[in-house]
């Protein structure tokens, strides 16, 4: 394995987590979902769990 | 990647967890409202057996001092993950706003927090061609077949990418 190559691994997994965040973030950006999810934290308290 | 079992995970994860098919993320929000988004992705960076990479998106970017609900939700994802698939788990901290020496450090306190003499964490930092530190971490099972492999060659590799060019 040489340097270049655990680079290239490297930068990949880098490029693969940004893209992933890209995803959540646009999806997050709808506040009916966190208003969803707002409901459903309401449902269940600490306790219950 | 096996799918996780969202009904274990909300039968003992303190916060509700909603799965979102669209991305498979897992979301959550706590009691001081932050919005938390999870998500189980392939990585090859580690190659003597199977390996996925942890992501986990703060909507709100703000922190969550001392929620102990938090760690402990992260923590029942994270497990329900280990059971369900014997593989490897990087954490690579985000670089983008400086913060990733406190990711890193959170990341391992959490960890130190879990019931986790079933699993093996291995940690570490090397500063890339750009002069930014890099933070990341490693979690295996402790029955992992091929566990020693895994941990050498992840060594081998976070030591390449320290070396001077």
């Amino acid at each position: 394995m040489t340097k270049e190559d655990v680079y290239k691994r490297f930068e990949t997994a880098k490029a693969r987590k940004h893209e992933a965040l890209r995803r959540m973030k646009e999806r997050l950006e709808d506040d009916s979902f966190c208003d969803f999810l707002r409901q459903q934290s309401n449902s269940l308290s600490y306790e219950e769990a | 990647m096996k799918k996780l079992d969202l009904n274990k995970i909300n039968g003992s994860a303190p916060y509700k967890i909603v799965y979102v098919e669209q991305d498979s993320s897992y979301n959550f929000i706590t009691d001081s409202g932050i919005v938390y988004s999870v998500m189980f992705i392939d990585d090859d960076l580690v190659q003597s057996g199977e390996s996925y990479q942890f992501i986990i998106y703060n909507k709100n970017n703000r922190k969550s001092p001392r929620d102990k609900k938090l760690r402990d939700t992260i923590a029942t994802i994270i497990h329900e993950f280990f059971q369900q698939n014997n593989v490897a788990l990087l954490y690579i901290c985000e670089t983008g706003d400086g913060k990733q020496a406190f990711r890193s450090r959170l990341f391992q306190a959490w960890f130190a927090a879990w019931d986790s003499e079933w699993y093996v964490c291995k940690s570490t930092s090397f500063i890339d061609n750009d002069g930014i530190e890099n933070y990341v971490s490693i979690i295996i099972r402790d029955d992992n077949p091929v566990r020693s492999q895994i941990i050498a060659e992840f060594q081998e590799a976070l030591d390449k990418l320290g070396e001077k060019p």
